[in-house]
């Protein structure tokens, strides 16, 4: 008696869609109290935030202030301080970005996890408010956009 | 074995109805065993971090419906026959796994999870009860990560019942 067979097939379909998150970290208070020399020099904070990227596809990661002005509150404060009085910069790179309401490049990096080259990085961030506005409380919204390239 | 080889006139015709026994005994056998596969919930949709970064599992995902009437042992192998994908980076084989969830009626059978390859991988070897049983199969898909672009991958997996 021979031996005998029969086939049969079944088909699995694996639909991957685009999977990207992002970590912020702060790693600084983000109350910042200024002294007389920082004033004009301007107060530099490394790694203020620490990022961690994941992403199925080629990333860029994105950052622009909320509103183009600080809010301002306090008798004597200004309520025209732009957000450009805050810079930010990739660790390890130059120069400084300073912010507006439109999106600049942080950072750039390739599909893969956090362990992937280039997917946790950190950020610098530098206020020069100079002497051009008034004693106050200033508030800014950092916002950080994660995108397909 | 069939003998189909004729030396002789005198071996002619016992050769003949030889071969026209095996044949028919072939036939009898196709007859009286069958694989049939349904396919019941076998896709994936990877749509979030934890669904790329964790196994996926398709719960009772296919159906392996065996009749045999013989009353030797059968086996059932598997493997991938197929594998593209719409980024032309298809996924190995080895992403594949299949864990026998139930059967009916129920039989001693193999309940460890089998990671598939190009190459048959016994699934089930099974004495036959001479009635159909159904084998429910869990799929599995290893985590995927993040090194597959989106798109769309597609597997074939051929299943095979053979008797000796």
């Amino acid at each position: 008696m021979g031996q005998f067979s029969f086939n049969g097939t079944i088909t699995s379909a694996v639909g991957i869609q685009s999977v990207m998150a992002l970590s912020v970290t702060n790693n600084a208070s983000p109350t910042i109290n200024f002294t007389n020399a920082q004033y004009s020099g301007g107060y530099a904070i490394s790694n203020f935030n620490s990022f961690d990227v994941k992403s199925n596809q080629p990333w860029t990661l994105s950052v622009s202030a909320a509103t183009p002005d600080f809010a301002a509150s306090g008798t004597h404060a200004s309520p025209n301080m732009p957000a450009s009085v805050i810079a930010v910069v990739k660790s390890g790179q130059s120069p400084f970005k300073p912010l507006s309401a439109n999106a600049q490049v942080l950072a750039t990096g390739n599909r893969g996890n956090t362990s992937t080259p280039g997917n946790s990085f950190n950020m610098d961030l530098m206020a020069s408010p100079g002497y051009n506005y008034g004693p106050g409380i200033y508030t800014l919204s950092i916002v950080y956009t994660l995108s397909v390239q | 074995m069939c003998y189909t080889g004729i030396r002789t006139n005198r071996l002619l015709a016992r050769n003949i109805l030889m071969l026209l026994f095996c044949t028919s005994a072939v036939h009898a056998q196709n007859s009286q065993n069958n694989i049939t596969l349904t396919a019941l919930n076998t896709g994936f949709i990877l749509n979030s971090v934890a669904s790329i970064e964790t196994q996926q599992t398709r719960a009772n995902a296919f159906q392996i419906a065996v009749n045999s009437r013989n009353s030797a042992n059968f086996s059932i192998r598997a493997r991938v026959s197929s594998s593209t994908s719409s980024t032309g980076t298809p996924f190995p084989a080895s992403m594949l796994a299949l864990r026998l969830n139930t059967t009916n009626p129920p039989v001693t059978a193999n309940l460890n999870t089998i990671t598939l390859s190009t190459t048959d991988q016994l699934l089930q070897q099974i004495t036959s009860t001479k009635n159909n049983i159904t084998f429910n199969y869990d799929l599995l898909l290893a985590p995927v990560g993040y090194s597959y672009a989106p798109g769309n991958y597609n597997f074939t997996i051929l299943f095979t019942m053979t008797q000796p």
